[in-house]
């Protein structure tokens, strides 16, 4: 048996598979590591996997007769799920494709699913083209004044204030994918992670800090709707909300 | 525009089913409103096609104000610390995703593409849901904002309101209400019209009179120590100016005097407070908020046409041609409508710092007239701190004409356009459109000469009739001449021996032809009369009992060269005689101070005098002193005349004016209405002052009407 040290990019598949195992599970079923890594995707880089010694399987064969040996390759699937703030709702999409290797996924629906990957591989992108936002519309009229009115009406047009420079075309997302890079949610790093998958301005660090606080009591304001005090800022306080709310 | 993002995904393996959701950044404004005391809100706008998953609040007023700065406590006029209206600028983002990459809260005056004040939102201040935005640690803000060179103060003030808060976001992802806003307003609450001190009134040119102004000044203090909100309140001049010579009645002196002694009008120095409301709409003292507020000073002519045909005429002249239209006298008659010479005149106000206390001497408010075409209007500035915190002024000056009548209005004049000309600078009748509560109004200021009467003098008990002043004063009112009757019914009788001394002075001074007019004896205990004389058949026997012969005696009252051959000639003699002796009986009599003093006997002499009255000139005095000398009784006037007319007509005289052209020793003087005969200055029974001479009491000047009632009128 040998020891793996994970590095960025690895999850059970992919040693498996870089192991020589085409079938995750004779690396994950290790007794060690089913209960270090309750889920065989998300590893923390570093982390030390079991290997099991490849066994020698002995088959008896007649000579001179042509057999088959059927090796059964379990497949890797990448699922991606394209969802606003809140996780439930779509945005207007009018073009995304996800594209792994050769492999690509077109979808306006927001989930892109490969189900055939390379488990190797450590690099996608997603481009996702939102659909036009709405036309701009006036902001509605001030109250209107009347004669010798004190204080005077509020004419808008007075202002001369930039106007808003209302976008006409969709926005465009390119999301660099770092394949089974995510980390379990039981670490700050797999917290961060799926943070800044959420589209939230976080960093992805070890550690906590100010802006790591930050993005954590957004979190909870919005998902969570705590408010002031309630509205802690430690990543421990999400762990389970943010995994669910990522990984299902 | 492409957002670029990383993302660490998890693969899925065959028998597990979880996702990667990866979230679009997404972002807007909510809301921005503005919280006052007493829980007034300002409204929240934003464009209408923002959406966020939180509708903006629909609550909110687009007129919210409050006062910005620190303030004055009302009773004493002082700043009180304890005194403030903070506010809560409070703003809501959707921000579900920390996304906001940069936020700003600005402020905008109206026409300006800059703003004025910017806050860069940070850190936590971009957190989703509700703010309140801290200065210092503090929820509350009082409107101060940064440096900038049209608030020199550091606070919003009332000259630019209103203004727009205005919260914009940017950031990487989908923006969705990129900017919401709200108007605020900074707003007077009211105008108070005060009187400043006199002491702020400049140095005056030294004249005969002396702190004029100040004694004007206190007149008014007298009917009300506040400028008058409606009706009427007086404006006396002090003018005791009188004739020194009688060729004074024939030069256009009375207006050339009145001139040098009142320039171009009395001085009253008019002071505004100036309120705003705050949040709570109650009225503060928040002097830091003005800015260079402007305050327009206008003035309206509402003077009311005369009853006399000759005065109404002459009033009417251009009456509707010029701004501002109205009856007060005009330029060409040495008034001020049409004039240059301002109601308000300019002042060079405090400079760069105001002062501790108010000055001594000059006035302490900026005074600038205003531009085409309200000329005649003028703009003062307010003070930002000191004693005369949040108050502006002005001089008011209105022309030295008795008669006109002024009314004044103090305007905020904030509303300009966006070429930055003040909407009330137009040349349109007053009163401009403005809320009342951007102004204040006062009553009509009536501009009054006054003369004093100072002492009323007898020759001693034994004169029976006693003139009616107020019948006199009487017609003097109807030209806006007050005779001030300083008497309180006072009569002073000359004590007999100074009398008589006098009078013994006086003609032992004279001819030996002369002094054996004077009947021997004690001339006061005679009686009423002024001098008694001898008759010519006394002074005949007085003379021959001195010695002369028959022949003497009589070759010299028959000689035409001594004014004695009949008794009308010897009457006439004595006349002249008794003029000189009463006036120097009665002259030492004469009141010290300014003003008229009145001599009364019962008749000039003994003899039969057909002499009423004599306004004669007081030796010693320098034209502000003056006496006349009744002397003659009711009886001796004709049908409809009386000693009050007399004593108008001889107050008339030392007023300068003259008799009328067929009374009068110079016939051509055109200084009368030529369509009546009655006026007081008439040997006629008299009706009432022309219009000619009421104008001129005014002070109008003569050189610019003509004696035609129809020829002083023009439209």
């Amino acid at each position: 048996m040998a020891n793996v040290a994970s590095s960025a990019g690895d999850c059970f598949s992919r040693i498996a598979r870089i192991q020589g195992f085409f079938n995750y599970l004779s690396v994950y079923n290790h007794a060690d590591n089913a209960t270090t890594f309750p889920n065989p995707n998300q590893i923390e880089e570093g982390s030390t996997v079991k290997v099991p010694d490849k066994q020698m399987k002995a088959f008896n064969l007649p000579l001179d007769a042509e057999k088959k040996f059927k090796i059964i390759r379990q497949k890797t699937k990448l699922r991606i799920k394209i969802c606003m703030a809140d996780a439930a709702q779509t945005p207007g999409i009018a073009k995304a494709r996800l594209t792994i290797g050769a492999k690509k996924a077109a979808e306006t629906t927001g989930t892109l699913e490969i189900d055939d990957i390379d488990p190797t591989l450590t690099n996608a992108s997603l481009t996702v083209v939102l659909t036009n936002p709405p036309a701009y519309v006036a902001p509605p009229p001030t109250t209107a004044g009347v004669a010798n009115q004190y204080p005077p009406p509020i004419v808008a047009p007075d202002f001369d204030d930039p106007k808003t420079v209302w976008p006409k075309e969709g926005e465009t997302i390119v999301w660099n994918l770092q394949v089974g890079s995510l980390e379990p949610h039981t670490v700050i790093r797999g917290v961060l992670q799926r943070l800044e998958n959420l589209g939230f301005a976080c960093p992805v660090q070890k550690v906590e800090d100010a802006p790591t606080r930050r993005a954590v009591r957004t979190y909870r304001r919005f998902v969570e709707s705590k408010v002031a005090p309630n509205d802690t800022d430690a990543v421990a306080d999400i762990q389970a909300n943010i995994r669910a709310r990522h990984d299902d | 525009m492409v957002i670029n993002r990383t993302a660490r995904v998890a693969r899925t393996a065959h028998d597990k089913t979880h996702l990667n959701h990866l979230g679009v950044p997404e972002f807007g404004v909510v809301e921005i409103q503005i919280k006052g005391q007493g829980g007034s809100l300002s409204k929240c706008y934003r464009d209408g096609s923002s959406t966020t998953s939180t509708a903006p609040a629909t609550t909110g007023d687009d007129t919210f104000h409050f006062a910005p700065g620190p303030q004055y406590a009302a009773a004493t006029w002082t700043a009180d610390p304890t005194l403030k209206d903070d506010v809560q600028i409070v703003y809501k983002l959707h921000n579900p995703q920390f996304a906001i990459k940069e936020a700003k809260i600005e402020i905008f005056p109206r026409f300006s593409k800059n703003s004025v004040w910017t806050r860069e939102l940070k850190d936590d201040e971009l957190l989703h849901g509700e703010h309140t935005l801290q200065f210092n640690a503090r929820d509350n803000w009082d409107g101060k904002i940064d440096a900038h060179a049209d608030y020199p103060d550091q606070f919003l003030t009332v000259e630019h309101s209103p203004y727009k808060l205005k919260l914009t976001i940017s950031g990487e992802g989908v923006n969705t209400s990129p900017a919401a806003w709200t108007y605020f307003h900074i707003i007077i609450a009211k105008l108070e019209l005060e009187y400043g001190p006199k002491t702020v009134l400049p140095a005056q040119a030294a004249n005969m009179e002396g702190g004029i102004h100040t004694e004007t000044y206190d007149d008014l203090i007298a009917q009300g120590a506040a400028p008058p909100t409606g009706g009427t309140v007086k404006v006396f001049l002090k003018s005791d100016i009188f004739k020194t010579s009688s060729d004074d009645m024939f030069k256009n002196q009375l207006f050339t005097r009145h001139e040098t002694l009142w320039g171009d009008g009395p001085q009253i120095p008019l002071f505004c407070k100036v309120w705003v409301k705050s949040s709570s709409d109650t009225d503060v003292v928040a002097y830091k908020a003005l800015g260079r507020l402007k305050f327009l000073w206008d003035w309206e002519s509402t003077s009311v046409a005369s009853p006399t045909g000759f005065t109404a005429s002459a009033e009417k002249y251009l009456v509707n041609k010029t701004k501002p239209k109205g009856r007060n006298c005009h330029d060409k008659r040495g008034g001020k409508r049409a004039s240059n010479k301002p109601v308000f005149p300019a002042q060079a106000g405090p400079g760069a710092a105001t002062p501790a206390a108010l000055p001594v001497g000059s006035f302490p408010f900026e005074v600038v007239a205003v531009d085409k075409p309200r000329k005649w209007a003028a703009y003062s500035y307010a003070w930002n701190d000191g004693v005369a915190a949040s108050k502006t002024g002005v001089i008011f000056q209105p022309a030295r004409m008795a008669g006109d009548e002024y009314k004044v209005t103090v305007y905020v004049n904030q509303e300009y356009d966006r070429k930055k000309k003040y909407k009330l600078n137009v040349d349109t009748d007053a009163p401009l459109p403005s809320p009342d509560v951007l102004k204040a109004v006062t009553g009509d200021y009536h501009i009054w000469r006054r003369v004093n009467v100072r002492k009323y003098v007898k020759k001693n008990n034994s004169v029976a009739e006693t003139i009616n002043l107020a019948t006199v004063a009487g017609e003097y009112a109807k030209a806006f001449l007050e005779l001030k009757d300083l008497t309180a019914g006072s009569i002073t009788y000359v004590a007999e021996a100074d009398w008589n001394s006098r009078v013994t002075a006086s003609v032992n001074g004279r001819s030996a032809a002369l002094q054996r007019m004077v009947s021997p004896g004690n001339q006061h205990a005679k009686g009423g009369n002024g001098v008694y004389l001898r008759t010519r058949a006394e002074y005949r026997v007085a003379y021959l009992a001195e010695g002369a012969t028959v022949a003497v005696v009589d070759a010299f009252l028959n000689d035409p060269s001594n004014g004695m051959q009949d008794d009308d000639h010897y009457e006439k003699k004595g006349k002249t005689l008794g003029r000189g002796v009463v006036s120097d009986a009665f002259s030492p009599e004469a009141d010290p101070g300014s003003g008229c003093t009145i001599f009364h006997c019962d008749k000039l002499i003994s003899i039969g005098c057909d002499l009423l009255g004599w306004a004669y000139d007081v030796p010693g005095g320098a034209g502000n002193r003056c006496g006349f000398l009744l002397c003659a009784t009711n009886a001796d006037h004709s049908a409809g005349d009386n000693i009050e007319n007399t004593a108008t007509h001889e107050f008339g005289h030392h007023f300068f004016l003259p008799h009328t052209p067929d009374a009068g020793e110079k016939k051509n003087y055109k200084a009368h209405d030529s369509s009546i005969t009655t006026c007081i200055m008439s040997y006629n029974v008299p009706t009432e002052f022309c219009g000619f001479c009421q104008l001129r009491l005014r002070g109008w000047s003569k050189n610019a009407l003509k004696p035609a009632p129809s020829a002083n009128s023009k439209t």
